[in-house]
């Protein structure tokens, strides 16, 4: 399964490539939504993991986008981010990103994520 | 601009877009009027609109832009990631108002603020940072240990130390920092995460860690480094043992494992590109034959055009160079299994390595049908300079339809010198249409024989008349051919003339410099200036009735003599009437530089041109 | 051999063709420039960088800046280079300009080649739409455009070697191209439909001349520039482009750092940068 991390600090995009490649999956990475776009138009992406806060295009930007556009509707989204607020992971969910998870997070915790989005995904469901 | 402001302002609420970027656009070059309004663009339903205003407001610039967009951190995405962009832009304006950030209730904004200190750098205090390493939030921590690293605040490195006990993402960045950092004294800390004997209760140090570990150690590259990843390395297994081999070759040291070979094969054919060139350093000092066909492979797939490539073709030029591969490149060029790219890549290092043995096969792709492989093997062959290439290089010197191939057969029957090839060349002199392929011909037959072709000039065409005038370095030749009725070979020659610069050549260059004709006596101002030759007679062309005449006399004044005299001769040229040569003396006094030069021109500052004036005010801010 | 230059006449140079054409060369990059210009230097007998320099600035013919434009951009320019993107161009983009154009009551279409080079991209174009039946009855203009008045005038000769015509399709060569002797020349319907013209990316005067346009290809250019130069350049491209307009540039660039300006649209694989 190939993963798609997006995030614009490329220490945080180490970690995190770092922790899905020893939980088995392969993984490209973006700086940022508009770099993420172009990635997907090359690469077969089964899942996205993206930050909220970065240059050009956020992520919330990014996930409206990909759920208006019929190619991208349906890949499921887990945004990974500082903001801690409420508020915040409102906004990111309205957007449509399926799971919402806050930094400092770990490898066990983003695995748990996904494999919860997998078998929603065969079960019939969407969102977590 | 005043008023114009004003309606940039009421152009930026227009209904239509276009007008709305255009207005945008056109206040980058306003003041502190347009920054509220700009600011307002930036959340523009247009995305063209919002990036004009980001960018007018990034060339405004100053604290109080800084000021209006720092309260965009707390709206929404959109408007917050834009304003971290024109922030980070705004540079050192922004930097004391990011410190009362710090103390913010909020950890992004706290986040945010270190972020931006450690990428502006310019004027930021790292000491403001320090005590952020002990926020309450670890993403905070884990921005000012980054940040830290970035401003290079090495007497932070005991408290990054700490931060290795820190929260795993904490930890993370700073090894990475400590790399960065070249914190050698942190060997033992560092090393002490592999082991898991952390100083903390932290139950286990994950795979992601011990990598990096593995990787700063690699970095750090000391003795100790060494010893430690030496000792490491029997007790890995995957992917840590990859990152041990990898940190060992980055060092320079080639572990002593028996399938080593074959390992960095495997990171050469899979790797990105950093671990592509680790593997390669690898693979030279084991001398891996085995490796060739590989980099010659890999080498085929860049395109040579792309500049990034340039420089990726070299690392592996210099890597095949290294290993001994002579008969493994030869074999290559018999394989059809090779891209044609890979093929002329193992040409050219065939030729740059002088290989003899490689002869007879680039001679057979003299016939071949793709062109890069006929030039690069015509390329080869000039630099191996075998006799028995000769023959086959005269032929496609002759007969090949590429002029790109013709030309660089030309060339190397030049480096190689051969006599046997003066006849012919002189008859293709007769027959070649183009210049830049007759140009050739002419180089290479001054490398043969030069006294030969030369013995007399007047018997060629006005073309190759004009060659041998721009690039002989004789001065009778030249002295001669100065005498030429083609008045383009008597300037070519007159160039060259000033060239060489000898006292005869000189006493020939003043003498043109009365010429009739003002394109000759150009000319000589040019190359008098070239020879750097500071002369009465060169003062006189100040006066010359053709403009371009004096153009030319300030430059090569200003090139030739001491700056004192030159300033003093040129002074009076801001006064000339041909606007051209008055920006040429402003150009030249810039040039020159000192208190002098400033004092001249600032007695310009009124002059009756607008853009003369223009000209002095920018030269005298830049003096 | 490599001519070594030092650091100081290094920056001179990079600055003045950073001034003259909008190429950046970064410190790191200065073995780039020695690689680029050393044979120049001692083909023109100079002693080094620092004469090459002053030849540049103050020699009376412009001949020798063009000559320095070329040897550092050369680009392997080539009928039907990166064939997908002029698939996808004439197929579905197509459709979409011609559908686009239509509603607005526009029977034409406007396309530029903004760094053409020697006129093989151009080309290709206008032997792509003049096979278009969709476009019978419509206004095809295609400019072309370069920074160098030589590449120009050889563009407009239209006659190139086999290895310039070496991707392009059979039926297209036997149409188009009359070959003798190795020298393929393009027929007069093609060399027609293209309008050259000189046009420098970074000047803004220059830019100011071209809008309208539907699709603008600007390929393997903007590897050249850096950060600053390239976002002038993408923002004189976005206004010289229409509503919605499309822009193509080379598959191994991004826009992802220069603008939100553009999205990236992707059809069969090839991304096309959508002004917004």
């Amino acid at each position: 399964m190939r993963l798609l991390i997006v995030d614009d600090d490329r220490t945080t995009r180490k970690l995190l490539s770092l922790y899905l490649k020893g939980k088995g999956y392969e993984v490209v990475t973006a700086e940022n939504g508009l770099d993420a776009m172009e990635k997907l138009a090359t690469e077969t992406i089964a899942l996205i993991l993206t930050d909220m806060n970065m240059p050009y295009m956020d992520g919330i930007e990014l996930t409206k986008t990909l759920r208006n556009d019929p190619t991208w509707k349906e890949t499921p989204i887990v945004m990974i981010t500082t903001e801690a607020d409420d508020e915040e992971r409102k906004k990111a969910l309205e957007a449509g990103v399926n799971d919402y998870l806050v930094k400092p997070t770990n490898a066990d915790q983003i695995n748990e994520s996904i494999q919860r989005i997998v078998k929603n995904i065969a079960g019939g469901g969407r969102n977590v | 601009m005043a008023k114009n402001i004003q309606k940039l302002i009421q152009k930026l609420t227009d209904n239509d877009p276009s007008l709305r970027r255009e207005a945008a656009e056109e206040l980058a070059d306003s003041d502190e009027r347009a920054v509220y309004p700009l600011v307002k663009a930036l959340n523009d339903e247009n995305a063209g609109v919002q990036d004009a205003a980001m960018r007018a407001l990034i060339r405004i610039g100053g604290e109080t832009t800084a000021y209006m967009v720092l309260p965009l951190l707390r709206e929404g995405s959109l408007l917050r990631n834009t304003a971290l962009i024109i922030l980070r832009e705004l540079g050192s304006a922004t930097v004391p108002l990011l410190y009362p950030l710090l103390k913010d209730k909020d950890p992004d904004i706290r986040k945010f603020a270190i972020d931006l200190l450690g990428e502006i750098k310019d004027g930021a205090d790292p000491s403001e940072i320090i005590p952020y390493l002990k926020d309450v939030n670890a993403n905070v921590r884990a921005a000012a240990v980054k940040a830290l690293s970035e401003l290079e605040h090495r007497e932070a490195i005991p408290e990054l130390i700490h931060a290795l006990n820190d929260d795993e993402w904490v930890c993370f960045s700073a090894l990475e920092a400590l790399g960065q950092l070249q914190a050698e004294n942190a060997i033992e800390q560092i090393a002490g995460l592999l082991s898991g004997s952390s100083e903390t209760v932290r139950t286990a140090v994950s795979e992601a860690v011990r990598l990096a570990v593995i990787e700063t150690l690699g970095r750090l590259g000391t003795e100790k480094a060494i010893d430690i990843l030496r000792t490491y390395l029997p007790k890995t297994t995957g992917e840590e043992r990859n990152a041990v081999i990898k940190s060992l070759l980055q060092i320079g040291i080639t572990p002593e494992m028996a399938d080593l070979s074959e390992h960095l094969v495997t990171m050469l054919r899979e790797g990105d590109w950093e671990e592509k060139e680790i593997a390669l350093k690898g693979l030279v000092t084991l001398n891996s034959k085995a490796a060739v066909p590989l980099i010659v492979d890999i080498a085929g797939a860049l395109d040579p055009s792309l500049p990034e490539n340039e420089e990726r073709l070299m690392i592996l030029k210099d890597a095949v160079k290294a290993i001994e591969s002579e008969d493994a490149l030869l074999e290559l060029l018999e394989s059809s299994d090779i891209k044609y790219r890979g093929k002329s890549f193992a040409i050219e290092v065939l030729g740059e390595t002088r290989s003899r043995k490689s002869v007879p096969h680039l001679v057979n792709y003299l016939n071949d049908m793709r062109r890069d492989l006929r030039r690069a093997s015509t390329n080869a062959l000039g630099s191996i300079g075998a006799s028995e290439s000769v023959e086959p290089l005269l032929e496609a010197s002759q007969r090949d339809v590429d002029a790109h191939v013709r030309r660089s057969a030309i060339e190397a029957l030049g480096n190689i010198q051969a006599k046997d090839a003066f006849e012919p060349l002189v008859e293709l002199l007769a027959l070649e249409r183009y210049y830049d392929v007759i140009e050739k011909i002419v180089e290479a037959l001054l490398k043969i024989n030069a006294r030969a072709f030369l013995n007399d000039v007047s018997r060629y065409s006005d073309n190759i008349r004009e060659i041998v005038a721009k690039m002989v370095r004789d001065a009778d030749i030249l002295l001669k051919l100065a005498e030429d009725p083609n008045k383009k070979i008597k300037i070519a020659s007159i160039y060259s003339l000033g060239h060489i610069g000898t006292d005869k050549a000189l006493s020939r260059l003043v003498r043109f410099l009365g010429d009739q004709d003002p394109d000759i006596r150009k000319a000589a101002v040019v190359g008098l200036g070239k020879a750097r030759y500071c002369s009465p007679e060169l003062f006189e062309t100040l006066h010359d009735d053709d403009p371009w005449v004096r153009f030319y006399a300030i430059k090569a004044i200003a090139f030739s003599c001491d700056k004192e005299e030159a300033v003093r001769r040129i002074s009076p040229m801001l006064h000339d009437s041909f606007i051209p040569a008055v920006m040429s003396a402003i150009d030249v006094l810039v040039e020159i530089g000192g208190g002098e030069a400033f004092e001249v021109l600032s007695a310009h500052e009124q002059h009756h041109n607008p853009d003369v004036r223009e000209k002095v005010r920018e030269a005298l801010s830049s003096l | 051999m490599t001519l070594p230059i030092t650091d100081d006449v290094f920056k001179q140079t990079r600055d003045f063709i950073y001034e003259k054409c909008g190429i950046f060369i970064p410190d790191n990059k200065k073995y780039f420039l020695e690689n680029r210009l050393s044979k120049r230097i001692q083909d023109k007998n100079l002693k080094g960088y620092e004469d090459y320099l002053y030849n540049l600035k103050y020699d009376t013919d412009k001949e020798e800046l063009i000559k320095l434009y070329d040897l550092i951009t050369t680009n392997e320019t080539f009928f039907f280079r990166e064939p997908q993107q002029f698939d996808v161009f004439s197929g579905e983009l197509m459709k979409r300009v011609i559908d686009e154009n239509g509603k607005n009551g526009r029977r034409e279409v406007k396309i530029w080649s903004a760094a053409s080079s020697t006129g093989e991209e151009p080309f290709t174009i206008a032997m792509l739409l003049l096979e278009k039946p969709e476009l019978i009855g419509f206004k095809k203009e295609i400019y072309a455009s370069d920074l160098s008045e030589n590449v120009l005038q050889s563009a407009k000769a239209g006659v190139y070697g086999s290895y310039a015509v070496r991707n392009v399709p059979e039926p297209y060569l036997k149409k188009y191209f009359t070959n003798s002797n190795q020298q393929y020349a393009l027929s007069s319907t093609v060399k027609a439909a293209v309008k050259f013209m000189k046009i420098n990316l970074i000047d803004e005067k220059d830019m100011k001349t071209m809008r309208g346009m539907d699709v603008i290809f600007c390929r393997n250019v903007l590897i050249y520039f850096d950060d600053k130069a390239k976002q002038r350049a993408v923002s004189l491209l976005y206004d010289a482009l229409r509503p919605n307009g499309y822009l193509f540039i080379g598959t191994s660039e991004s826009l992802h750092n220069i603008t939100r300006a553009f999205r990236p649209v992707v059809i069969n694989k090839v991304i096309v940068y959508q002004k917004v």
